[in-house]
């Protein structure tokens, strides 16, 4: 594409012919609010918030649609633009319930932002508001407050375009317009909490995160989603000490602005109820608790009084763990087979928007640490179940369900109880 | 006035709506002539030399509009004939519908083949059920006589007509709404660029033609674009049809030529105001349009400049006259209660401002109108004035501010007195 020259406020920007006065804004670092425009849903040009001047052209245009032409001069701060942002926030503010206080948007609203920054003014509607539901559930996931919303539609058309469900419609008329769950849909589709993300305001709440904790006093801390091996990026948000919630972190080599619900919600097996918490030992009538030392002991017991054996580990440990498990493996049993899970699962058309079949984070990562054998886990798995190998040390999963059913190897309800851990 | 009638030629003959009729006064003959003997660009260009313009409102010259189509896209064209009559105080669409549907239907087939479109669409308004079975029964019959269908007079044209009702909503007029609803979306208007002409009806070329314009079509090809070109002003040619309704001796449908005096009109030819009263208003262009003062109509004729010269618009020609006795606050609260209902509530200006004002107005309506009200209709009015999607949102504000900049003193009185100063209903 041949690159064009305009102006933006004055400053010079070259920029790719096809490209919309938005992009052009947002590459020369020009902020213009805008509610509706979301850079990977196609273009809805409803809030009128992006409104602005174009020399030359008698009406304000809508920089989310207007095409950049060479030597194009936009203004983004004249008069008339700062009278309508004012003017579009009063609009969409009239019917607005203002009932922040209790809006876990708060803190991160666009309707707050802007309005502090655009307008600043006691609202001159004084006639009765037009109500809305104020808690609709959605899905699983997701909770609607008709009157906090403002028509956006970026939420109809994440589920038309991204995931292709179209749970989500526009209903009624005029100021009665509302969003709706279309026909008896449920908003449970596998990317479905992202609609809460890309709302600017507070009418789609994550009704995991509602209620639980003020967004200005969480902590953010860039990481990397450890639901599956895709490796979407994340902002971990903590208040005290403890996962408030996970939210997508751009990344347009592998999640774009997206992260499917289960990633999102997983972060909840850390304080859920199947997670170990003190060592457990396997004696006669099941497993017991005792101490690190008295578990260690016996692993090592293990290993040592068996003529070979075999170790497996967790696709989601680290690699400096999986650099410690080959070292000690090769120091207790040379030449014991090593290998890391691995488990395939079938995905849906739209989990395989995110989600990988690999549903460990680290397979490859714990493989270049030297945990890995030849053939592969496949082919140790089928030496394992045939009995050729009398102990194996599994470290991280919970391949013979010891731990309240074995959720992480339901695959193999026919594994060995022969083999001691 | 006395002119030859164009568009309502057939209207008040017997059986005028039955194809036998149609064709024995010359029907169908201007369609046979444009398949056996124009090309498609010649046809173009006669429509663009008559000077018609179209008569849904916007008054688009209508030969320009056909260009616009690509010639060379890959993609089916679609024409529209946009039979969504709603506009208040509009019914010329609807007396052509029933009473010489085959005229339409020949004006749709003759825009359809300047752009070479195999499919068009009739989008009736969903309330005129009657006028639906009429054209429906129309098209067959036409279909049956080999005007409309497979290799059409034997020139390897094909060309289909679908009769669609919408559901009642006035913005389906609105040509991109129609589009999105006759593709089976909601009726919401589509933000343009993209216009339809490229990316119309499920993305592909397409044109949209007022009732009014297509019918007009038969007769331009028949007497030639000179003729048509002959009438009207120098900027808008040939005749128009006027709705004429409200506090007036002869209300109904009147075909006037373009540049016919506004005055002359009302008072010779629709008869004035009756019973002795006097006229207060006059909103000539449909109820979207800014209402004139009587001493405004002075000097306008009817024709789109002068309309326009005068602070209003021509629009779709429904002309809504009001006498002295009529409140000039209940009629701008009724006219911002219908824009209030029609909103689609698409974009963030009208949807809001819309129901703003109507509330506004209804208090002072009814007697509870505050000091700094007027100014604020007048501003929202403002803020809403070509800030919308679509020119829904200035249908709505212009009439609102009209009605308070020309009457304000009414205006003032009733929110001063808490009541009405006018009439006495």
């Amino acid at each position: 594409m041949d690159p064009v020259k305009i102006t933006i406020d004055g400053k010079e920007v070259v920029i790719a012919k096809g490209k919309t006065v938005i992009q052009a804004a947002a590459e020369a670092g020009v902020a213009i609010p805008h509610y509706c425009y979301h850079s990977k849903l196609s273009i809805a040009g409803n809030c009128r918030m992006c409104l602005v001047e174009i020399e030359k052209m008698p009406k304000l245009q809508i920089a989310c649609n207007t095409q950049v032409a060479e030597g194009m001069g936009v203004l983004t701060q004249s008069p008339k633009v700062l009278a309508v942002r004012k003017a579009v926030l009063e609009f969409l503010l009239i019917n607005h319930p203002v009932d922040c206080p209790i809006c876990d948007q708060a803190g991160e609203c666009q309707l707050q932002n802007y309005y502090m920054e655009h307008n600043r003014e006691a609202s001159r509607f004084e006639l009765g508001k037009v109500h809305d539901r104020k808690k609709t559930i959605f899905g699983p996931h997701v909770i609607f407050d008709g009157e906090r919303c403002i028509k956006c539609t970026r939420c109809v058309r994440f589920c038309q375009e991204i995931t292709k469900t179209d749970e989500l419609a526009v209903i009624n008329r005029g100021d009665h317009s509302t969003i709706a769950l279309f026909d008896d849909s449920v908003l449970d589709n596998p990317l479905s909490a992202n609609v809460v993300d890309i709302c600017p305001v507070g009418a789609l709440t994550d009704r995991d995160f509602r209620f639980k904790v003020r967004v200005w006093y969480l902590q953010k801390t860039p990481s990397v989603c450890p639901g599956c091996s895709t490796g979407c990026n994340i902002s971990v948000e903590t208040y005290q000490n403890r996962i408030a919630r996970f939210k997508p972190r751009i990344n347009e080599a592998v999640n774009s602005h997206w992260i499917c619900d289960e990633g999102r919600y997983c972060f909840h097996e850390l304080t859920g109820g199947e997670r170990l918490t003190v060592p457990l030992i396997r004696q006669e009538g099941g497993l017991v608790p005792t101490t690190w030392d008295n578990a260690l002991q016996a692993v090592l017991a293990g290993l040592r009084s068996a003529k070979a054996a075999a170790g497996i580990m967790s696709g989601r440990s680290t690699n400096e763990e999986a650099f410690l498990f080959a070292k000690l493996m090769k120091k207790l049993t040379p030449g014991s087979p090593l290998e890391v899970c691995y488990q395939e699962r079938e995905l849906s058309e739209n989990q395989k928007i995110l989600m990988s079949p690999d549903r460990a984070p680290n397979f490859r990562g714990g493989r270049d640490m030297g945990v890995r054998a030849n053939g592969g886990y496949e082919s140790l798995l089928q030496k394992l179940l045939a009995g050729d190998v009398p102990a194996a040390y599994v470290v991280g999963e919970d391949l013979i369900g010891a731990n309240g059913g074995g959720r992480r190897c339901r695959n193999f309800p026919f594994w060995s109880s022969k083999i001691s851990v | 006035m006395s002119m030859e009638k164009l568009l309502l030629r057939n209207i008040g003959v017997t059986d005028s709506h039955t194809l036998a009729v149609y064709q024995s006064r010359g029907g169908y003959q201007s369609w046979e002539k444009v398949v056996r003997n124009m090309k498609p660009v010649e046809l173009i260009e006669e429509v663009k030399a008559s000077g018609l313009r179209g008569r849904g409102g916007a008054g688009f010259p209508t030969g320009m509009k056909w260009s616009f189509v690509p010639k060379d896209s890959p993609k089916p064209k679609y024409l529209v004939c946009n039979a969504d009559e709603s506009e208040p105080g509009t019914f010329k669409d609807r007396l052509l519908i029933e009473q010489d549907p085959h005229a339409i239907i020949e004006g749709t087939l003759i825009a359809a083949y300047g752009i070479q479109s195999h499919t068009a669409f009739i989008y009736i308004r969903g309330e005129l059920v009657a006028g639906a079975k009429i054209l429906e029964r129309a098209v067959e019959e036409a279909c049956r006589a080999g005007y409309i269908g497979k290799n059409i007079f034997g020139s390897g044209y094909d060309l289909d007509v679908i009769v669609h009702r919408g559901a009642g909503a006035y913005i389906c007029g609105e040509e991109t709404a129609l589009l999105s609803s006759l593709e089976g979306g909601r009726g919401w208007p589509k933000v343009k660029p993209p216009f339809p002409a490229t990316h119309g009806l499920f993305g592909c070329p397409t044109v949209v033609n007022n009732v009014e314009t297509l019918a007009a079509l038969p007769w331009i090809i028949e007497r030639g674009a000179a003729a048509y070109a002959a009438m009207g002003t120098e900027k808008s040619k040939g005749t128009k049809l006027f709705s004429v309704s409200g506090h007036i001796s002869r209300p109904g449908v009147y075909e006037v030529e373009m540049g016919y005096p506004f005055k002359k009109f009302l008072e010779e030819d629709c008869g004035g105001v009756p019973n002795g009263r006097k006229l207060k208003g006059v909103i000539p262009g449909g109820g979207s349009m800014p209402v004139l003062r009587p001493e405004e109509l002075e000097k306008v004729n009817l024709d789109y400049e002068s309309v326009q010269a005068a602070g209003s618009m021509l629009g779709s020609g429904g002309v809504i006259v009001m006498d002295d006795s009529t409140c000039m606050v209940r009629a701008a609260s009724n006219i911002a209660r219908f824009y209030a209902h029609e909103s689609c509530g698409q974009c963030s200006p009208c949807r809001e401002g819309c129901h703003w004002m109507e509330k506004i107005f209804h208090r002072i309506e009814h007697g509870e109108g505050q000091t700094g009200d007027l100014d604020l209709i007048l501003n929202i009015s403002g803020n809403i004035m070509g800030n919308t999607i679509c020119p829904f949102g200035d249908a709505a504000a212009m009439p609102a501010a009209a009605f308070i900049r020309k009457f304000r003193p009414e205006f003032e009185a009733h929110i001063a007195e808490k009541r009405c100063t006018v009439s006495t209903q």
